[in-house]
């Protein structure tokens, strides 16, 4: 007589998200993105309630105060609370990281899926639409769109999405290019099956780990973007408060004053490490294999 | 080989000319223009006029397209509208060396450390050495080189008094310094990574095996099996580092207060001086469009799987 | 004839993250000159790590021979400094590996990697060694040897990349050859050319050849014996004709009769081994087929069976010998799929 595996021998398979998720967890460096990131958009949402200051309110009494109890930051030039304008401050950066790679998704994704399958001359043109974007540094192209356009933050946000669409459309024509071949796509073809949803429901699920990881993969440079031209003075307008202006704003008496670039900078590498960080993390957890 | 060469070069001048029509045309698509910077009172439709036909920017777009560009493969970029009495060339080529210098110096920093520590997390992978640089190298490698450089200063410069804060004196090495430091340390992260990435792939790969069970010893494993296979997708993202960095030093400059190209391109682009933003646009492009070149065709040589296949179609 | 080889209760463990696997756990057998033996399992049995323990080719961590002897020629293997390893390794002891693609350098001109193998091992100088080469290819079977000693690996195809590897292998006379699974990556009919060349260099060098497979079928017209291995350990051992015909533990009872016959009707269905393959890291107490097995007893999952005499030369670790046989025969005679596939031994 054969022997059955008793209940509690039956073995267990974690699915395939159950999996990435633990090994994720194992990562150390991962877990700190994950937990800085939710702590961060918190605090972006919750600005108005739990900013001690409104962020923009001059008090030139008290300017250029190291931190101290009432002011648990410090004062900028124009006496406005250091804490509160960080706390604002993480807003047009989540704003600019996030919105520009959905924005990109929505862009490189469908162009990608399309050239990729379709081939031919549309992928053609697609392809020299890649090679074209990828001629010049992203950094240049944003920092000449958004001069020419008037630096605000719309449009940073538009110069970095232009910027930004060509990483997931790539990697998108690539594994569409990759799947097509397959028989199990002949199969639905030979069923017609309409090519929508042969993309939308046999090629695109595929790309999702993938496209997670590119999503999570492009913050990081954006948020550096904002930072860097925030900085250059081309980001947010004033008064409004970003960290790379708040670095840029420091003038000449930051060096008598650290407080005024600790803080700033201090939040810019945690907020960039943070995300670099999820994305590893991601890229390790979901095994992704980038081949374009 | 000849023919995937001028294939290639073929695309980047394609490329080339592209960008130069986008930029053109986008500049001058943008309301307004070069004629109301710094100014006060908006200008009269005449002086407009006047302005426009001076710079002859009263002609049809494609026109002053084609001008350019005619000039332009003969190297004559035109003049700056800031500066008339000099050359988009020479101004360009005065300013090129204070960012090729740092952003060069950066980039050879970056690469010969990295490679250095990759190697090291490497060949000790697993210990407590590479989980150190491994760590570090992510740490350090996304703080972004404009803050590393504020820290830099503060320590170095404002407190220490080692070294100036920054501005270019008479070219002295001591100004050198932390500009090159700040650019490069963080890049150093980013190199370090790759470098270990691509060695530890190396080392695991089957033919080492093979390589071993032959009887051949690490010496010779090493040199003759690992790097060989290292040293290809390293070089290839290594070397457009140089062009990046020579261009990218932007927030360097400010930082420091270096008078390079970015600079220019920044107030360029503010007062709408078509020339000078053309023309530095244009150099950046070819310089990184050149890097890119040469790093395939560089890869055509050094691996053979890729020379044969190109052969072939 | 003195021992070639002899492997005394040789131990290997991995240290993951998830356990301790038990990868091969205290095998013991003997070759002589020119013996051909067959080291027959599925994956992960340990008969890949027990020879590559040998050579001492396990990465330490997270691999660990744990004991044991393996002694060639009279010396232990698993005791000599590295210098002295790398003697053994290519010269004495050659390996040919399952896929030849990924197992020679890609950026390396297939007449240096085989000039290599006797530049290290026998000193011999780059001209001779290179011109040996071209003798070398020749013999295997590669047209046109002098051209192609400066190509590439990706521009020979599977079997002719594989005729490198032997080359590779043999070209400094080893006196015992490790081939692991070397036709499983190629097609059917450069297979059987594959086996006619090495047993064909086999005889001409008076190798000892230990073939690695999961293939029952190759292995019947190869081997003289053969060692079955399960979950690291010995299962069965003797000459093959014996174990074709007779074979005595319930794990390769299985094996024989899970393959097809010719006789096979579209409506029969396959015979297969119940259960799953066994968990590595945490192996049962006793017998480690035992979860599978249809001929189960009381002793079995208590204590591990040693190996035991079924015939002269022929060994079997199993509790229950007797009845085995005796069921086994009972339906062999019912007329249940005959697991004589054995005749072609």
């Amino acid at each position: 007589m054969a022997w059955t595996p008793s209940s509690d021998e039956r073995v267990r398979y974690a699915g395939f998200w159950t999996g990435a998720w633990r090994r994720f967890r194992r990562n150390i460096l991962a877990m700190y993105g994950l937990v800085f990131v939710i702590c961060i958009v918190i605090v972006g949402v919750l600005t108005p309630i739990l900013a001690p200051y409104p962020p923009n309110k001059n008090d030139l009494d008290h300017a250029l105060e190291g931190p101290s109890v009432a002011h648990l930051m410090g004062t900028d030039l124009l006496g406005r609370d250091m804490l509160s304008r960080i706390m604002y401050g993480a807003r047009p950066m989540l704003l600019v990281g996030i919105v520009t790679q959905v924005a990109a998704l929505f862009i490189g994704v469908p162009l990608g899926i399309v050239a990729g399958y379709a081939g031919g001359m549309f992928d053609w043109i697609v392809t020299r639409f890649i090679d074209f974007f990828s001629a010049l540094p992203w950094y240049l192209v944003v920092l000449y769109l958004v001069m020419l356009l008037r630096p605000s933050l719309e449009n940073l946000i538009l110069a970095l999405t232009i910027t930004s669409w060509v990483g997931s459309c790539r990697v998108v024509r690539g594994l569409t290019l990759a799947v097509r071949e397959q028989d199990y796509i002949e199969a639905a073809r030979a069923l017609g099956i309409p090519t929508r949803r042969i993309l939308v429901n046999h090629i695109l699920p595929q790309a999702a780990p993938l496209l997670l990881w590119s999503f999570a993969v492009g913050i990081p440079t954006s948020v550096f973007a904002e930072a860097g031209l925030s900085f250059l003075g081309m980001g947010v307008r004033p008064p409004e408060p970003s960290w790379g202006r708040m670095l840029g704003e420091s003038g000449l008496w930051w060096i008598y004053r650290p407080h005024m670039f600790v803080f700033p900078g201090l939040m810019i590498t945690l907020s960039v490490l943070a995300f670099q960080g999820l994305a590893d993390g991601l890229r390790s957890a979901i095994d992704v294999n980038v081949n374009v | 080989m000849i023919r995937y060469i001028i294939r290639r070069f073929a695309g980047v001048l394609a490329v080339l000319l592209l960008l130069s029509m986008f930029t053109f045309v986008l500049s001058r698509a943008i309301p307004g223009g070069p004629w109301d910077v710094g100014v006060e009172i908006p200008r009269t439709d005449e002086q407009i006029a006047m302005f426009k036909a001076k710079f002859g920017l009263d002609k049809p777009i494609w026109q002053q397209y084609l001008i350019w560009l005619r000039n332009a493969v003969m190297l004559d970029f035109g003049s700056p509208y800031m500066a008339p009495e000099l050359s988009v060339t020479e101004l360009v080529w005065k300013q090129l060396p204070y960012s090729a210098l740092v952003g060069g110096l950066a980039a050879a920093l970056s690469i010969v450390l990295g490679i250095l520590l990759g190697m090291i997390a490497a060949a000790r992978q697993n210990t407590w050495i590479d989980v150190l640089i491994s760590t570090c190298s992510v740490v350090i490698g996304t703080m972004p080189g404009f803050v590393l450089g504020f820290v830099l200063i503060y320590f170095f410069a404002a407190k220490l008094r080692w070294l100036p804060a920054g501005g270019w004196g008479d070219g002295a090495i001591k100004h050198l310094v932390l500009p090159v430091a700040a650019f490069g340390v963080p890049a150093t992260g980013g190199t370090a990574r790759w470098t270990r990435q691509c060695m530890v792939e190396a080392m695991s790969a089957d033919y080492v095996r093979t390589a071993y069970a032959k009887g051949v010893r690490q010496a010779g494993v090493m040199s003759r099996h690992v790097l060989r296979n290292a040293l290809i997708p390293m070089i290839t993202r290594f070397l457009p580092r140089f062009p990046a960095m020579m261009t990218g030093s932007i927030f360097i400059e400010q930082t420091f207060g270096i008078p390079g190209l970015g600079q220019w391109f920044v107030s360029s682009s503010f007062s709408r001086d078509y020339p000078m933003v053309l023309g530095i646009t244009i150099f950046w492009a070819v310089l990184i469009s050149m890097t890119y070149f040469l790093t395939d065709i560089l890869y055509g040589f050094i691996d053979p799987r890729v020379r044969l296949i190109e052969e072939a179609s | 004839m003195a021992l070639l080889l002899k492997v005394k209760d040789l131990e290997v463990r991995f240290y993951t993250k998830d356990g301790e696997v038990q990868a091969v756990n205290g095998i013991s057998y003997s070759m002589e000159q020119g013996d051909t033996l067959g080291l027959v399992g599925e994956s992960g049995c340990g008969k890949s790590v027990s020879t590559m323990a040998m050579l001492r080719l396990i990465p330490e961590p997270p691999g660990k021979i744990t004991g044991g002897q393996v002694l060639f020629e009279g010396h232990d293997l698993l005791k000599m400094k590295p210098s002295e390893m790398h003697q053994v390794r290519g010269s004495q002891i050659a390996v040919i590996f399952q896929d030849p693609m990924t197992s020679l350098n890609p950026v390396m001109t297939i007449g240096n990697q085989i000039a290599e193998a006797m530049q290290v091992n026998l000193g011999t100088d780059r001209r001779r060694a290179l011109d040996q080469t071209v003798e070398l290819l020749e013999h295997v079977g590669i047209p046109k040897a002098a051209d192609r000693l400066k190509d590439y690996p990706h521009q020979f195809s599977g079997g002719m990349r594989q005729r490198v590897m032997i080359a590779m292998a043999v070209s400094c006379r080893p006196k015992l050859l490790i081939a692991d699974e070397p036709t499983t990556a190629l097609d059917v009919t450069i297979q059987a050319q594959i086996v006619d060349l090495v047993k064909s260099l086999q005889q001409q060098l008076n190798m000892a050849v230990i073939w690695i497979t999961h293939d029952l079928g190759l292995i019947a017209r190869l081997a003289k014996w053969i060692n079955v291995m399960y979950a690291g350990y010995i299962v069965e051992r003797g000459p093959t004709k014996r174990i074709f015909k007779n074979p005595a533990h319930p794990y390769t009872i299985g094996l024989l009769g899970s393959l097809p016959g010719l006789d096979l009707t579209a409506d029969q269905d396959l015979n297969y081994i119940e259960g799953a393959p066994p968990d590595m890291i945490r192996l049962p107490a006793g017998c480690p087929f035992c979860p599978r097995c249809s001929y189960r007893a009381e002793p079995c999952t208590v204590e591990r069976p040693e190996l035991i005499d079924v015939e002269y030369g022929h060994l079997a670790a199993c509790w229950n010998l007797d009845r085995v046989q005796h069921q086994h025969s009972a339906q062999a005679g019912e007329g249940s799929r005959p697991a004589t596939q054995t005749e072609k031994a």
